[in-house]
């Protein structure tokens, strides 16, 4: 086993998504989000946490889905971008779990979608949370 | 990561001018402001005259530059040394800018040219308006002047 293999999932909305375990740095309660004018349209605003200031994306935004129902967590991972990496935020929508289960090819086109997991008999939307924020961030 | 910096040109300490437009707060350097004038009949006046010399001074409406809808614009931030007249909602205070972070990367837009950076200020994260942006707005937003109009100073940084 190895930590490749480790899947954090979650509810988004109507979808059921994973990310690799090993980008997920902390789940949080939801806290203040602050917003201010910026034309960045895949971020909501910014949360503080921990002294660093985090950018909260949108994932309901970057997967074309309907906003969510109120978000439960904030689950804060390591983004890397050209420059670097840094903090990023995304609200999910219900209970976080961590499994541990293969990985299937992606049915999904859409972008930003990697693979696909089976847990408990639900399917799960397996997200590569750079490429989701970069195609985002170029529309 | 995020990282905490502090950047040459903010001092930790600072003080700042917070105002508001729309429903958002905003900070700038106070250093940056030379007056504080109200405007009058809801009339926003594409010059106003500096004090001294009369000089027409251009002035910008924040809210077309930052694309805030805008409840009333209220007053005006004659800033210093840039020669132009920022109209906002209101000054909500002043305050001492403890710290500034630069704004993370994912923000990739116009809003890196805008802000300096974000401030922790009365336990609130505000943006920390870069007064250069009002400045190079002025051709683009600004009629071309045609006579300086007064506006009553209100008061003084």
């Amino acid at each position: 086993m190895t930590d490749e293999e480790k899947f954090v999932i979650f509810p988004a909305g109507e979808l059921h998504c994973a990310v690799p375990a090993t980008c997920v740095t902390e789940l949080t309660l939801p806290s203040e989000v602050y917003r201010f004018p910026h034309t960045s349209r895949e971020i909501l605003g910014v949360i503080l946490r921990r002294g660093k200031v985090i950018p909260l994306y949108d994932l309901a935004g970057l997967l074309k889905l309907p906003e969510f129902a109120p978000t439960q967590y904030h689950l804060i991972a390591v983004h890397h971008t050209a420059e670097g990496t840094e903090l990023a935020a995304i609200p999910v929508s219900g209970k976080c779990d961590l499994v541990t289960t293969d990985v299937l090819p992606a049915k999904s086109l859409a972008q930003g979608v990697v693979g696909e997991l089976i847990w408990e008999s639900r399917t799960y939307e397996l997200l590569d949370l750079d490429k989701l924020i970069s195609a985002g961030s170029t529309e | 990561m995020s990282r905490r910096i502090n950047p040459p040109h903010a001092r930790r300490g600072e003080p700042v001018v917070i105002f508001r437009l729309g429903a958002y707060r905003f900070v700038i350097a106070s250093a940056e402001v030379e007056e504080i004038r109200d405007l009058h009949h809801g009339n926003l006046p594409s010059t106003i005259a500096a004090r001294g010399n009369g000089k027409p001074i251009p002035v910008v409406a924040a809210d077309r530059i930052f694309g805030v809808e805008s409840a009333k614009l209220e007053q005006l931030l004659v800033l210093k040394i840039r020669r132009v007249a920022v109209a906002i909602d209101r000054i909500e205070g002043m305050a001492e800018l403890r710290e500034i972070v630069t704004l993370p990367r994912g923000f990739h837009g116009e809003e890196r040219s805008w802000y300096r950076g974000l401030g922790l200020v009365r336990q609130q994260i505000m943006p920390v308006v870069n007064a250069a942006i009002f400045v190079e707005s002025v051709p683009a937003l600004s009629p071309v002047p045609a006579a300086a109009e007064p506006a009553k100073a209100n008061s003084e940084t």
